[in-house]
């Protein structure tokens, strides 16, 4: 009985030691291996983790889970979520009002239990196995912590308290990452003892009111960023991207959510969303897809975030969507009226839906499948983009404003001065003149465009690309051209006699390995026979050579590229029956060889494309 | 298949060929160590990988029109570097006039044991090649595959490869360091009669 009462006690003042008195440094000298720490737990994380596919709609009236595969019901809840949920393998996590947080059973719904955190506005919360990790702020005593809760009984373990505020944190197995300042750091999970500290760079934050950094860390696959609004740092490689032509454009959404310090749930805000590829590219563009109530783009932006490539839109009939998600091959939306529909990344096509039961204001799915079988889809041909943004942009919905700028925006970039004629036709009113603030808008954001250059190179730049392009690297003269920013800047001019210089560099010895992919990509991209007939030469040759395999990405670029093309695609089959063909490369390949097209599959897509040529490529 | 052709591509199995050092001596062994030690090893059927080694030097020693446009349509198919190595050998053996634009096709490959290996055959065939192999060794970005420009000049003496080689040299002073020091002196008279053509 004595011994009881004295473990209890020693527990108890652990544990009050470990929630009021240890405080968290806004800024501290780095140390320990965070990244190592990270990537040990991610993978000790994934060897137990099971898919279990999950989509919580965050009704009016509750909370439903719905499996997306069979499209039924799991279970319903009547609590109200009042911030963003989140889960692990075994339980939801609903912000409640009044600071309250609720453990859902992620099979059954059951609430596990409910606790009241210790703060006036909750700013992230995150889930790891045994803990939850949430930033709670306190405006009364204009402070944050940190705090530590147990899956299992949502009994508080530890908090930490700091001067500054805290950033969204992000739970990898037995470790949080927490931005604080300009820093991240590392806290065990268990009692949150500080494991390791990263500085992000930048100046040593000061004053009474510090503001993170980075607004979040987020976690994408094995990927782990740190980010705020349009600029990340990669955690495990070390490096950062930014996409700051998108902030010359507002309303666009940001790659990560600003944090205000309080968490506003699914608000009206949020059905503006943007997700962006943030993994490292060597080719210079990324593909980005942009919700906007209820239109979504995908398009291709370049190295510094500006709009250079729609490859789908597609329009909903009336609801806005209001959960999102994007897969390797789907983009997956949730609308307000809770339907469930799932796009290809490929086409827009619809791929899948789930009628919905009630209205829905948010949603989190988990655990999605990277992919969905089905027969392979091709790209939009280059009229059924344009076609599709002409729906697009004459749409009077002023909802879809936004939407409508980028689309403009894009347009000004086309290399067709027809199309960019396009763009001159809503400045001066003869399309979308109808009397409303929308139009009027997308009147003035097209005369706008129309004082700046156009996105391509005139003809003295083209020129000039043209001889630094001629230029062949060379020890003795000691001449090195930037190659991969060459062939960038080759298809952003457009010119596609620039493809012979680019083969020729991509044929040359002392063409550097890192060079290789943007080259390859470039002629992809530029796409003549020639081009592509480069391509598919360099992948025979050297097909079978481990080497040139691990030294960059080109070959399995060649081969996405050729999979897309039905006039080379019988290059893969021929390397895939080849014995010789390097191992990792015959893998590639026999997951991207075409699957017979089933050319009767109907397209079920809500507003089909028009697809007839555009007579006038303007509006 | 001769007996020899055989010896080097059983040899080549276990990734080291033994014909420069009956060719060029140390020196061009040295050389080649240095940069031909690159070639990945072949993961695939050993019994395969023999036979297509043995096809591609038989085709190289048959010495005819036909023999000429298989091995160039083998070479666009794509070749595993073993295989490239054999064939390469083979050249070496049997220097062939009508194979030179096919090494020099091999003399741009990506991977520079297979570049060191053409530029050397390439030179074999006589003295206008063999300037236009050292000077394309000598402007390689490989530090290997200049160390084989020096070599080669060394084994095709000229005017032309001299100037080449000093120039090389002035802008490449670990190179010139390592010349300096004697590290990459030719030999006196090379190993085989015919290699110093």
């Amino acid at each position: 009985m004595t011994r009881g009462i004295l473990i209890a006690l020693g527990l108890g003042l652990g544990l009050s030691a470990g929630c009021a008195g240890r405080k968290l440094d806004v800024h501290a000298e780095p140390g320990g291996n965070l990244l190592a720490l990270t990537a040990k737990q991610g993978a000790r994380e994934d060897r137990h983790h099971q898919d279990q596919p999950l989509v919580v709609m965050v009704e009016d009236s509750g909370l439903r889970a719905v499996d997306p595969t069979t499209a039924s019901d799991r279970w319903t809840s009547s609590l109200r979520a009042a911030g963003h949920l989140t889960a692990n393998e075994t339980a939801v996590f609903v912000p409640l009002s009044g600071h309250r947080l609720a453990a859902l059973d992620r099979t059954s719904g059951a609430v596990l239990w409910k606790i009241e955190l210790p703060g006036e506005a909750l700013s992230g919360v995150a889930a790891g196995d045994r803990t939850v990790v949430a930033s709670v702020l306190d405006h009364h005593k204009g402070r944050s912590r940190a705090v530590g809760i147990s899956v299992l009984d949502g009994q508080i373990r530890w908090m930490r308290r700091t001067e500054g505020r805290l950033g969204s944190p992000a739970v990898v197995g037995t470790v949080a990452l927490v931005p604080v300042g300009n820093q991240v750091v590392a806290l065990g999970t268990r009692a949150g003892w500080e494991r390791g500290r990263l500085d992000l760079g930048g100046p040593a934050p000061q004053g009474d009111d510090i503001i993170p950094a980075v607004e979040r860390v987020s976690r994408d696959g094995k990927a782990l960023y740190a980010g705020t609004k349009r600029a990340w740092v990669d955690l495990q490689s070390a490096t950062s991207g930014h996409l700051d032509g998108l902030s010359e454009i507002q309303g666009y959404g940001e790659v990560f959510s600003t944090n205000e310090g309080l968490d506003a749930g699914h608000a009206d805000a949020e059905r503006l969303r943007l997700w962006v590829d943030l993994s490292a590219t060597t080719a210079g563009h990324r593909d980005a897809v942009f919700v906007c109530r209820r239109a979504v783009v995908a398009m291709r932006v370049d190295d510094k975030g500006t709009p250079r490539l729609a490859q789908w839109t597609y329009l909903s009939s009336g609801p806005e969507f209001v959960g999102f998600d994007v897969r390797d091959d789907r983009v997956v939306l949730v609308r307000e009226d809770g339907l469930l529909v799932q796009l290809s990344r490929t086409d827009g096509a619809e791929l899948d839906r789930v009628a919905g039961a009630a209205p829905t204001r948010g949603a989190l799915m988990l655990d999605l499948p990277d992919t969905l079988e089905g027969p392979r889809r091709s790209k939009p041909a280059r009229e059924q983009r344009l076609a599709m943004m002409r729906d697009l942009i004459l749409d009077a919905d002023p909802r879809l404003v936004p939407a409508q700028r980028l689309a403009i925006e894009i347009l000004w970039r086309d290399d067709d001065s027809d199309v960019r004629d396009a763009v001159a036709r809503i400045a001066h009113g003869e399309v979308r003149d109808e009397p409303s603030a929308a139009s009027a808008e997308l009147r003035a954001h097209a005369a706008e465009r129309l004082a700046e250059p156009w996105g391509t190179p005139d003809a003295d730049q083209i020129a000039a690309l043209r001889r630094e392009l001629a230029a062949r690297p060379s020890f003795l003269s000691g001449v090195r051209p930037p190659v991969a920013v060459l062939a960038r800047r080759a298809v952003a001019a457009g010119e596609q006699s620039m493809v012979a210089d680019l083969i020729e560099l991509l044929n040359h010895p002392s063409t550097e390995a890192a060079d290789l992919d943007p080259l390859v990509r470039a002629l992809g991209e530029l796409g003549t026979p020639e081009a592509l007939d480069a391509i598919s030469s360099f992948l025979r040759r050297y097909h079978a050579d481990d080497g040139v395999l691990y030294e960059s990405a080109a070959l399995t670029s060649a081969v996405d590229i050729l999979s897309g093309d039905e006039a080379h695609a019988e290059v893969l089959h021929e390397l895939l029956g080849d014995p010789f063909t390097a191992p990792g490369l015959r893998d590639y390949i026999a997951g991207r060889v075409p699957q017979p097209a089933t050319r009767d599959a109907p397209d079920v897509r809500e507003h089909p494309p028009e697809i007839a040529a555009l007579s006038a490529p303007g509006l | 298949m001769t007996r020899i052709a055989m010896q080097w591509v059983t040899s080549r199995k276990f990734g080291v060929s033994l014909r420069p050092y009956r060719r060029g001596g140390w020196l061009l062994a040295a050389a080649l160590g240095m940069s031909l030690t690159a070639g990945p090893a072949y993961a695939g059927p050993e019994d395969s990988m023999l036979e297509l080694q043995i096809e591609l030097a038989e085709m190289v020693e048959q010495d005819d029109e036909q023999s000429v446009s298989a091995l160039r349509a083998r070479v666009d198919e794509g070749l595993p570097p073993a295989a490239l190595t054999a064939m390469l050998d083979a050249c070496l053996e049997h220097p062939r006039a009508d194979l030179e634009p096919l090494l020099r096709d091999l003399a741009a490959h990506r991977t520079s044991a297979i570049r060191a290996r053409s530029l050397l055959a390439w030179a074999g065939l006589g003295p206008a090649e063999s300037v236009d192999a050292i000077e394309a060794a000598a402007d390689d970005r490989d530090a290997g595959v200049r160390r084989l420009a020096v070599v080669l000049a060394k084994l095709h003496p000229s005017d032309r490869a001299e100037a080449l080689v000093a120039q090389l040299l002035e802008h490449d002073p670990e190179l010139a360091e390592e010349a300096g020091g004697q590290g990459l002196s030719a030999p006196d008279q090379p190993a085989e009669e015919g290699d110093a053509s």
